[in-house]
């Protein structure tokens, strides 16, 4: 399934867009909590394609993490559609919502979200293991993912042993270990110094360039905004801007 | 105590109402058992005690040979002797229909006067009128049972044939609280056995003792002198031929009611604790949960500057309203169904005086009781929360301070080969990763499985026991006794009715044992060297031929605990003809106590009459039972037949009732093993949320977390159920033995099924208590639970 998108993302990432992956259209989500009803995301389109680095910017409460959620198939918007290839995800069952999540969607979380009983290589293990069921091949797949990250030598450590900055690698390599499409980060950095984001940030660089994924990361951070390959700005529940930038900056420049 | 944060404590419960509440519940429950056992017992012991205060029973009776009336006047002069009467007391036969002939104990009573000494409690109708005498007052339970009224008559044999008396009202008696004839007659029944009482003077009539008594009841001053009196009347009383002396204390229906009380108390004190113990370690499981997922907020009252006390002071307060809740709802429950088992009670046993006084006590040891449990158990948990650094919130996820993060031990050892699947080393490490609260509920399943060993190994025993004594031990089909002895053309006469395959002959009468201070009423049982209608359990070594034959006597176990003696001693018997030495040659292992076996020839020894006055039958089929039973009936001299399929059924009609009792002991205790269970998973599976809802997030299907839950629900019970059932044999051995008592031996049992079941319902208790934790893990909001902190 990826074998497309793949090839269209090798070549490179100045080039502006791959082919459509993902749109939203005319997406609502009203929360309603008792009398109050809280318009989260509000008549928001966007497409999303192959090989993008989108960073959604926005203010606390402007509806990132709800965005995030409608895509990845964790909630249901209130009004407009999600499109997936030929599905329209706002109308999968929980059941096909679950399989849409493991087969396209990895997560990555602010709070990284180890399994605490899991080693690093478990841990990236659980993930593959959901979706292969050759187990040479998956155990390769955990070895190379876990060389990506830079982590071979701490694979046998558990998470309470690791750094934050390293427990965010091993929750990269867990998201990758099922080679979705799409990779959604919510505040990935959000809770790392600023060296630790910057190879945090560096790593997703490399996977949406070299590997063609499309990365969706959320901030409220203006200035992670320049490593993307296109930047959305978000207020209110709405799309307020959404830029292509020709020349994203280096992870390693980035400051904060 | 006026601060805040306090105000806190409501609110946090409210949002964990299910899990406090089911705290409180087990609180409730032991409390409950508590308060409603002893009100019960308290009760049926001060309805006992008006009922013996109103009849003035006696403290001690000595029973005579004959004596004449002049005597119990000369026992009234006695120092100390606050009351006595002097009563004629006979057993005879009373047919109640054609076939069917009960033993009839007629007792005398003043006609012109209330007894000084063991009177009546009149149920209904009236005492007797004055120079009154052909008249009766049954028992009211056997009057209900056989459906006597007012006015009837009812035929007794005397001297001189049938008599008709005629029922003016039905009485009980302080004696006959519990309608037992002997010692050794546990199942009374009035289906063989009833209590008369009629006009004295009548009844010296009757049996041509005019001016004579055989039986002198004596009330004391002097509880602590009662041993002179006793010495005093019966040396008064020696030449009118002193059979038995029976204290208070002995007396068949005081010594079993007492000794119910006993038991009953000992379990209103020992369930309850067991319950409490579990109580307290569900607490403590639930506060250390609590306590950990509200570290940052306690790291925030300490960063605004609250004490360490306030924070310890704070976690108590939930065991306060835990304690008090279910300490409070359980005492207010137990009281009532105390009403309520007080008035089973009154009616199984018929109390006439039933004493409902409020019990304050039972109630103040309940709070007392219930808040110290709670305040224990939050103790460690409001400790480490007091000592938790201020700024925790610092950390991003609790879960990982949590688990340590190691392989544990088994899985590297059983792991070694091939790796057993991820989902199922998760489980098992999820039980490693928090040992200490693994083996805490370990310990709580495992102490639910014990109660329920406890529980259903009463019916197990009972069954076993029934089927020992029915099968075993009495293997004749058909009893009978004689007023006299009897010789071998009578036992011809009834090996030659028709349906009797053997009849064998016996020898029965009361006798004291006697070894050093200690002294106990038993029947001796003459019976053939080579009985095969009764079957010993001599526990190896000799045979009941070689013990019999050689002189000795044969104890039943309860007799012989109660006296300390083992094969070889040697002990005083005395019994209506003199004191001998006998040397005990076996101790059988039966259900019955009081009873000891010799052969006829020893019999002979001792002294006592010629021939036999009882036979065991064995019947050619059941069905002759019946027919056998008429026909022995209607031999002379036959005081009464017991058919051994009656009393089973007598047996069965009353085990229904101790089974009810048993089952809500089941019932009792697989809600608690539910609400352990619920309780620890609700903690383990709250406890990572966070950690399923990513599992869930990343894709992993409802089943396999469903799986890893049920696996790990499974190894819990699992881990549980060997040392549960280990421990609880234990435990209910003991319960067991310490209900045996002199009047009958217990033996554990339990069957290889009941421990099967036991394992299936504990695990089947675990997966359901499960089924919450796994639909709240289901119906988790993943966007938020993918989030929160604590
Ligand atoms: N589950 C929810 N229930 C009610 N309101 C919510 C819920 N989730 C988010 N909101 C509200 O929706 C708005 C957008 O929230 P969110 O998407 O989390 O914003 P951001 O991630 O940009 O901070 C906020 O006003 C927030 O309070
Ligand atoms: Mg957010």
């Amino acid at each position: 399934m990826s074998d497309e998108t793949r090839t269209a993302g090798e070549k490179g990432r100045s080039e502006a867009a791959g082919p459509l992956l993902l749109e939203m259209r005319g997406v609502s989500k009203i929360y309603e909590t008792g009398q109050v009803q809280v318009r989260a995301l509000d008549g928001v389109s966007l497409a999303l394609q192959g090989g993008e680095l989108v960073v959604a910017l926005g203010p606390s409460g402007s509806g990132k993490t709800t965005l995030l959620n409608l895509v990845g198939g964790l909630d249901r918007p209130t009004a407009g559609t999600i499109r997936y290839g030929d599905t329209d995800i706002a109308s999968l069952s929980d059941g096909d919502l679950g399989r849409f999540r493991r087969d396209h969607i990895g997560f990555v979380f602010q709070f990284f979200n180890l399994i605490p009983t899991l080693t690093a290589r478990e841990n990236v293990e659980f993930a593959a293991e959901l979706v292969s069921h050759d187990s040479r091949q998956m155990e390769e797949r955990v070895e190379e993912l876990l060389r990506l990250v830079g982590l071979e030598e701490r694979a046998d450590h558990f998470p309470s042993q690791l750094s934050g900055g390293e427990q965010q690698r091993v929750a990269i390599a867990r998201a990758m270990a099922k080679d979705p499409n799409i990779l959604l980060c919510d505040e990935p950095t959000g809770n790392l110094d600023f060296r630790t984001g910057q190879q945090i940030l560096g790593l997703l660089q490399k996977l949406t360039g070299e590997q063609g994924k499309t990365c969706v990361l959320v901030t409220h951070n203006t200035a992670i905004a320049g490593v993307g390959t296109r930047i959305v700005r978000l207020r209110d529940g709405r799309v307020q801007s959404d830029e292509r930038s020709a020349n994203p900056l280096p992870a390693s420049e980035v400051e904060w | 105590m006026n601060r805040k944060i306090h105000l806190l404590v409501i609110r946090d419960i409210m949002a964990r109402r299910f899990q406090f509440g089911a705290l409180a519940i087990i609180i409730a429950l032991g409390i409950a058992i508590f308060v409603s056992m002893t009100v019960a017992f308290t009760n049926a012991e001060r309805s006992y005690d008006r009922t013996y205060e109103a009849t003035h029973f006696a403290d001690f009776s000595v029973e005579v040979a004959q004596a004449p009336e002049s005597a119990v006047d000369e026992v009234r002069e006695l120092a100390n002797v606050k009351a006595v009467e002097g009563r004629v007391v006979m057993d005879t036969g009373l047919p109640v229909d054609e076939n069917r002939l009960v033993q009839a104990r007629l007792i005398g009573l003043p006609a012109d006067r209330r007894a000084a000494v063991n009177d009546v409690i009149v149920e209904s109708g009236r005492y007797f009128e004055v120079d009154e005498r052909a008249v009766v007052l049954p028992l009211g339970k056997f009057a209900d049972f056989h459906g006597y009224e007012s006015g009837d008559t009812l035929q007794v044999y005397t001297l001189e044939g049938l008599k008709p008396l005629t029922i003016v009202g039905t009485v009980s008696s302080p004696e006959y609280l519990l309608m037992a004839e002997s010692k050794q007659d546990l199942l009374p029944s009035p289906r063989r056995f009833g209590v008369f009482f009629v006009p004295n003077a009548y009844l010296q009539e009757l049996f041509g003792m005019q001016g004579q008594v055989n039986e002198v009841n004596v009330l004391v001053e002097s509880e602590s002198e009662r041993e002179d009196t006793i010495a005093a009347v019966t040396g008064l009383l020696e030449p009118y031929g002193v059979q038995q002396t029976v204290r208070q204390e002995d007396q068949p229906s005081k010594a079993t009611t007492e000794l119910d009380l006993e038991s009953g108390r000992e379990f209103a004190v020992l369930l309850p604790t067991l319950v409490l113990v579990i109580a307290a370690f569900a607490i403590y499981i639930a506060m250390s949960r609590l306590v950990r997922a509200q570290r940052t907020l306690i790291g925030l009252f300490r960063g605004v500057g609250y004490g360490k006390g306030s924070i310890v002071v704070h976690y108590l307060l939930f065991a306060v309203v835990v304690g008090v809740v279910g300490g409070s709802v359980g005492a207010a429950a137990g009281y009532g169904l105390g009403y309520l088992l007080t008035g089973l009670y009154a009616d199984a046993l018929a109390i006439p005086l039933i004493a409902h006084e409020f019990q304050l006590m039972p109630i103040v040891i309940s709070v007392i009781v219930s808040l110290a449990v709670a305040l224990v158990a939050a103790a460690a948990p409001a400790w480490a929360a007091s000592r938790m650094l201020p700024a925790p919130a610092m950390r991003p996820s609790p879960e990982v301070a949590l688990a340590k993060g190691s392989v544990p031990f088994v899985e590297r050892i059983f792991g070694l080969g091939r790796r057993p699947p991820l989902l199922v080393r998760l489980g098992v490490r999820n039980i490693w990763r928090a040992p200490m609260r693994s083996l805490y509920t370990v310990g709580a399943i495992a102490l639910a499985a014990i109660l329920l060993v406890v529980g259903l190994s009463s019916f197990d025993s009972m069954d076993f026991i029934m089927d020992r004594q029915f099968e075993k031990t009495d293997r004749w089909d058909v009893a009978a006794a004689f007023w006299s002895p009897q010789d071998d053309q009578t036992l011809a006469e009834i090996n030659g009715l028709t349906g009797v395959r053997e009849a064998e002959r016996l020898y029965l009468t009361p006798a004291e044992l006697r070894v050093d201070s200690k002294r106990t009423n038993i029947e001796l049982m003459a019976v053939e060297e080579d009985t095969r209608l009764h079957g010993f359990d001599l526990g190896g070594g000799k045979t009941t031929g070689e013990a019999l034959g050689e002189g000795g006597i044969i104890l039943t176990l309860g007799v012989a605990d109660q006296l300390d003696v083992g094969v070889g001693d040697s002990l005083d018997i005395a019994t209506e003809v003199g004191i001998s030495s006998l040397v005990v040659s076996g101790v059988s292992r039966e259900f019955t106590g009081g009873l000891g076996y010799v052969s006829l020839a020893t019999k002979d020894e001792l002294g006592l009459g010629d021939g036999f006055n009882a036979v065991w039958l064995e019947t050619t089929s059941p069905s002759a039972d019946a027919e056998v039973q008429a026909a022995l009936y209607r031999l002379p001299g036959i005081q009464g037949v017991q058919v051994k399929e009656d009393i089973r059924d007598d047996w069965r009609e009353q085990m229904a009732l101790f089974n009810v009792m048993a089952g809500v002991i089941v019932a009792f205790c697989m809600v608690m093993a539910g609400a352990i269970v619920f309780n620890t998973m609700t903690v383990n599976v709250l406890e990572r949320e966070r950690e399923t809802a990513t599992m869930r997030t990343l894709g992993a299907g409802r089943p396999s977390v469903v799986l890893m839950l049920a696996t790990e629900g499974l190894t819990f019970s699992l881990l549980a159920i060997l040392p549960g059932l280990a421990l609880g044999t234990i435990a209910a051995s003991y319960l067991i033995h310490t209900w045996s008592s002199e009047f009958f031996t217990m033996w554990f049992h339990m069957r290889t099924t009941t421990y099967a079941m036991i394992a299936v319902v504990i695990i089947v208790a675990a997966l359901v208590s499960t089924i919450p934790s796994i639909w709240h893990s289901n119906r988790m909001n993943l966007a938020e639970a993918t989030k929160v902190l604590a």
